[in-house]
């Protein structure tokens, strides 16, 4: 077949399995933010104690606990709580993507690398995650005192969140099916 | 491909970082607001009752509104094909072939979307908030991928 009609019959049939990969997902988003939300957690701890996760329909809710700082310590000032609600389900789609992108591509023989990059995408979520409540907690004026964060570390939970947000749940799926099928991007004699 | 690889990710990194400074936003912020402005007059064309504030779309019919963010501008999936193709080994002049390609490829599906999630939005909430968060930022990247795979095809066969 010629390149060019390949790629496009690729982009055919992965819109084809997007469709009820997308919908396979959608039923899990709950569920599998479990374990991102959980490898999220010790980052979250950097600038909060995570008291308690639970998860919502698609969403992830840390109860967490933060120290002020000791110069507020002294002064009698006690920990502040709050609940932190994350949209998790706006970092695990990529599943789907990179679950229609390997479906679609012909002559895949390896579904451990399949397994292995659905594994990967998954958990790297927990980025997205740990970014948002960190995120959410950094911009609320009722805890900026207690947190005390400089500006430094504001432009890094800002980088990292967008980061998160705007590149890694659609660029990682597409950067892992690239890592792993050559075939479909090398530039070989006659394409 | 290693060095393609690294090279990809440190221009990204710089792309992203880049868009996100004051500088950065100089251009943001006003092409956003081209985005909203032309899906606007290309409703009108169609429906006659579009209008557009600064990012914000909006029905005076039915008063939905819709604000055009960072990640639906479709500001990121342009990054991510330009670093893609700086990265990759070819000439120059192909290179500027491509993005200028890539960028209308990119744009005017991003236009779609913006136009279907105004529809979406005024039909229903939950199937705008699908297409929005999930299926549309899946689909604006797998073009941006579509287009780097055509670009590279396109490209003049390397010397054996």
């Amino acid at each position: 077949m010629d390149p060019r009609a390949a790629t496009l019959a690729l982009l055919g049939r992965t819109l084809l399995w997007l469709a009820p990969c997308l919908a396979l997902w959608y039923v899990a988003a709950g569920p599998i933010a479990w374990l991102p939300a959980k490898i999220a957690s010790p980052f979250i701890g950097v600038v909060a104690d995570v008291k308690a996760m639970g998860l919502r329909e698609r969403g992830v809710v840390y109860s967490v606990s933060i120290d002020p700082p000791y110069e507020l310590m002294r002064r009698g000032t006690g920990a502040a709580t709050a609940e932190v609600e994350v949209a998790s389900a706006t970092y695990t789609y990529g599943i789907a993507l990179f679950l229609a992108l390997s479906l679609a591509t012909r002559g895949w023989t390896r579904p451990k690398l399949v397994l292995a990059g659905l594994v990967i995408v998954w958990l790297s979520s927990a980025w997205g995650i740990g970014f948002d409540t960190v995120r959410q907690l950094a911009i609320s004026p009722e805890l900026a005192s207690h947190l005390a964060l400089g500006a430094a570390a504001r432009t890094a939970i800002a980088f990292g969140y967008q980061l998160g947000s705007l590149l890694l749940p659609t660029l990682l799926p597409i950067a892992l099916w690239l890592a792993f099928n050559p075939q479909a991007w090398r530039r070989t004699p006659g394409a | 491909m290693k060095r393609f690889a690294a090279l990809f990710v440190v221009l990204l990194l710089a792309l992203f970082a880049l868009e996100l400074t004051p500088p950065g936003q100089l251009v943001v912020r006003p092409w956003t607001g081209f985005v909203a402005d032309s899906s606007a007059t290309l409703i009108r064309a169609f429906d006659g009752d579009a209008m557009s504030h600064g990012n914000v779309l909006f029905s005076k019919r039915s008063g939905f509104a819709v604000s055009i963010e960072a990640g639906c501008n479709g500001v990121e999936a342009l990054l991510v094909l330009a670093a893609a193709m700086l990265a990759f080994p070819a000439p120059w002049r192909m290179k500027l072939i491509g993005l200028a390609i890539g960028a209308v490829a990119i744009q005017a599906l991003n236009i779609v979307r913006v136009i279907s999630l105004y529809y979406l939005g005024q039909w229903n909430a939950q199937a705008f908030e699908w297409a929005h968060l999930y299926a549309w930022q899946a689909l604006i990247m797998l073009d941006a991928l579509i287009v780097w795979l055509l670009w590279i095809r396109a490209l003049p066969r390397s010397p054996s």
